[in-house]
């Protein structure tokens, strides 16, 4: 699985999946936040659209050290080229989709600043175009012998 | 919204940490670090290397519908979130139409 996603001026990182509810789903930009270790974070204003699956309660340590309980919800999102499940939290008040150090459990995250891009994958997943530049330098090395 | 439905988070969250008082010392022996997803009224758990993981063994061995309570093991919260700083009181009701 490989998920490509951009920096943007501001060198926040996003990256676009869909998040399915019971019956509904949206497309989103998501920021990537390590600094939020749950998988996913909704905005009141796109979970409400969804029928979200409720799971239970769970609680969630703000910044400032507090702490409260929140609903936490099931949904499925297209990651890549896999779908998976995904616990998601939801808070009024904000209005990006945050996807969290959570979600990148088992995964690969690769950030180049310069180019404005990031990879996610799976370990051992080759980039396809990882690949393709190896063989063509193979390739040289190969013509100059 | 027929008040008989309505969910009390702060109760539920109430009875399923009783419980969890009482396996604490158990799962903080062995499984630190890792989700569990508890049911106070079954007293039973289910762990997973993610919360999700959790989740979906608890939803698969239970009723449908079926509420859990998320803890990490060892942690304070489940999810921390470093770039919010005030604190949100979600609107969003499970009771809500479906």
């Amino acid at each position: 699985m490989i998920l490509h996603g951009l920096i943007d001026d501001k060198n926040q990182l996003w990256v676009t999946i869909t998040v399915a509810g019971n019956q509904k789903q949206t497309e989103a930009r998501a920021i990537l936040d390590t600094g939020f270790t749950g998988e996913i974070l909704l905005p009141l204003s796109i979970a409400s659209t969804l029928d979200l699956i409720p799971a239970g309660v769970g609680k969630c340590e703000l910044a400032d050290g507090s702490i409260s309980k929140q609903k936490i919800f099931v949904a499925s999102i297209n990651w890549g080229t896999q779908t998976r499940l995904v616990t998601v939290s939801v808070m009024d008040n904000i209005k990006d989709v945050l996807i969290g150090g959570g979600l990148l459990h088992g995964y690969v995250l690769t950030v180049d600043f310069k180019q404005k891009q990031l990879i996610i994958k799976e370990p051992g997943t080759d980039d396809p175009q990882i690949v393709v530049v190896a063989k063509q330098i193979r390739k040289k090395k190969i013509k100059r012998r | 919204m027929n008040n008989e439905n309505q969910f009390d988070m702060e109760e539920f969250g109430r009875k399923s940490e009783e419980y969890y008082n009482q396996i604490k010392a158990t799962l903080e022996n062995k499984y630190k670090g890792k989700y569990v997803a508890l049911d106070f009224e079954t007293k039973k758990y289910w762990l997973g290397e993610t919360a999700t993981e959790a989740l979906t063994k608890a939803r698969e061995n239970s009723p449908p519908q079926k509420l859990f309570y998320l803890i990490q093991i060892g942690s304070p919260a489940p999810f921390n979130i470093q770039s919010i700083t005030i604190r949100q009181h979600p609107k969003y009701d499970f009771a809500r139409s479906h």
